[in-house]
């Protein structure tokens, strides 16, 4: 079935929706949460409240052109949640590794929420990652999206580790100079 | 906003990318890094000089059209960039239980200094690793220009790739690609090269004030052409071995063992607050590093207490506070951001504040602790400081551990 009629399913509130949605996208959910919180039982628990979750968000939103995307987003949402409720040391190290290297594109880090709002900082984030080049934009993503190892991207995009590292090094520097620039204090 | 917060606010890149990101990409040949031995020799591009037996001739060098190895899947290098004394990418060297380095005999040097470089090379040191294997030789190389050497570091396996950055110049000398790629470090710059003669992995480093930029290239250039000697007679690394392996200790303790040991034992932490979950007990010594100590790890959930037994050295000397100095301890005097609260000559001591056991009261411990509210982590006390009992330092660090607790048990400390 289609994405689009797949979402109408969800707009009339007929579960029609999720039995479809799990055909369609259940095994790449999966796989995606499995990567994201290295459990099976977690990843399980993550799936199946990523389809509560889109229940409950279609509507208002209307992913009709990318929908798995949509989905995707809200299993990470949840996944992040996970990993820092549960096992502090392992997979949660990952997610506080990540938290500390993204800390670097923040000009002056404080305990405060964030300032600025939802669309302008989605501006900034994809005006920042619309200019770079593809390759650059999968590895940046890769990492603080996807959350995959060094080693994991290097095999992926066939680059050694080192350079995966220079590469994410220098994109944090340049994310936080886009920032800066665009006078955001976060 | 913290880290972890624009950790979860990638949630609103762009669908496209995301879905960009999860396809498989179209890579080039994938190159295996020392899977081919594309000899890497920096060179100029102009005249070069050549060092023999005290002379030097000038020898033109003609660029060549470069020629893309088979074996090599990128059409770029990128440059090795240092930051706090460290190279930041794979090339820093790896934990190695045991690590220590020993200087090179005489007879060592010799057979390793390749001919042209003879006379110039009288250090050289061997590091290996806590079972004595050796894992790469390091020359001091000096050149013509004063307290500018360049390092040469020699080894079988893969230390680490070499990069040259956006801006290097390429070309082609007897058959070999190679690059040289010139960093910029305020009033320095720095040189990096390297080169697989021999099926040597040698790496070259070199820094030099700005100003003698081009002498410094001249003279890095005809250090590593003089390593490529090793092409046609490579040394015998397994020749090198050391003459005493220093102590060491790197392991896990169980709780029985923490407790028994016979140096820290006392001062070890032998139960957790509730809830808390034993992570680790780490044993670490190592004579070369000059490292002895204990540390303990707990966690419950997003909270964590840290407790570390080691010598109370010298050198921490100033930073045991007084009780009455509230000034470099006192959390509550430096709101959030501390980099911003507390003045820069009090911010080691802010940081890490040493207290005597016989001075410490539960005033002081609680003093230390504060709370902060982070997206997505524990919001109980965090608290860091240490005791010094006699020559025994012990440091906690916590999050979401009562202060009181903290204290009781560092009262209990050291008795028999």
């Amino acid at each position: 079935m289609e994405d689009r009629d797949i979402v109408d399913l969800f707009l009339k509130r007929d579960q029609e929706a999720l039995r479809q949605t799990t055909d369609k996208y259940g095994g790449r959910l999966r796989s995606l949460a499995v990567h994201l919180v290295e459990d099976h039982e977690t990843a399980e628990e993550c799936e199946n409240d990523t389809y509560l979750a889109a229940w409950q968000s279609i509507p208002p939103h209307e992913p009709r052109d990318y929908f798995y995307p949509f989905l995707a987003r809200l299993l990470r949402h949840i996944a992040l949640n996970r990993c820092r409720e549960r096992k502090r040391l392992k997979r949660a190290a990952v997610v506080c590794q990540l938290s500390a290297e993204l800390e670097e594109c923040l000009a002056a880090p404080d305990d405060t929420e964030c300032r600025a709002e939802a669309g302008e900082l989605a501006r900034a984030i994809n005006g920042f990652l619309g200019s770079l080049p593809a390759k650059k934009r999968v590895v940046f993503l890769r990492r603080y999206w996807y959350m995959d190892s060094i080693a994991e991207i290097g095999a992926r995009c066939a680059m050694s580790q080192g350079q995966v590292k220079t590469m994410l090094y220098r994109l944090r520097r340049q994310l936080r100079d886009n920032l800066e620039k665009e006078g955001f204090r976060l | 906003m913290r880290g972890s917060e624009l950790l979860d606010k990638l949630e609103l890149v762009d669908p496209a990318y995301v879905a960009e990101a999860d396809r498989p990409m179209k890579t080039k040949r994938h190159w295996k890094v020392w899977g081919s031995l594309a000899a890497c020799l920096c060179v100029v591009v102009g005249a070069a000089a050549i060092w023999s037996g005290g002379h030097t001739q000038s020898v033109p060098i003609t660029p060549a059209p470069i020629v893309q190895s088979p074996e090599m899947g990128w059409d770029r290098i990128v440059w090795n960039k240092e930051e706090n004394g460290m190279v930041v990418d794979q090339a820093c060297r790896p934990f190695e239980p045991g690590f220590f380095m020993q200087e090179l005999k005489a007879e060592e040097l010799e057979k390793l200094v390749p001919v042209l470089a003879r006379g110039l090379t009288d250090t050289g040191k061997g590091a290996f690793d806590g079972e004595g294997k050796l894992l790469y030789v390091e020359l001091s190389v000096k050149t013509a220009l004063p307290d500018a050497p360049v390092t040469v570091r020699i080894s079988q396996n893969f230390v680490g790739p070499c990069y040259a950055g956006e801006n290097y110049e390429r070309s082609r000398y007897e058959g070999v690609e190679y690059g040289l790629f010139c960093q910029d470090l305020e009033d320095r710059v720095r040189l990096e090269g390297e080169a697989m003669p021999g099926d040597l992995v040698t790496k070259f480093y070199m820094e030099v004030p700005t100003e003698q930029q081009e002498a410094g290239k001249t003279e890095f250039l005809r250090v590593l052409r003089a390593f490529a000697a090793y092409q046609e007679q490579k040394p015998d690394l397994t020749q090198i071995v050391p003459e005493r392996i220093p102590a060491w200790i790197d392991r896990e303790l169980t709780m029985q063992e923490a407790l028994a040991d016979p140096t820290f034992g006392r001062w070890a932490l032998p139960a957790s607050p509730q809830g808390f979950k034993l992570e680790r007990n780490w044993r670490s010594m190592s004579e070369y590093e000059g490292v002895d100590l204990l540390s303990q790890c707990w966690t419950r959930g997003y909270d964590q207490l840290d407790w570390r037994v080691e010598h109370f050295t010298p050198d921490q000397q100033a930073r045991l506070v007084r009780p009455e100095e509230r000034e470099k301890y006192d959390m509550a005097r430096y709101p959030i951001p501390l980099c911003d609260s507390v003045p820069e000559e009090l911010r080691e001591v802010v940081d890490h504040p040493i207290f005597e056991a016989h001075e410490l009261t539960r005033e002081m411990v609680w003093a230390r602790a504060y709370r902060v509210k982070d997206t997505g982590d524990t919001d109980g006390w965090r608290i860091g400081f240490s005791v010094r009992y006699g020559d025994i330092l012990v440091t906690v660090r916590a999050k979401g551990v009562d202060p009181d607790w903290i204290y009781d048990r560092l009262c209990q400390l050291g008795t028999d």
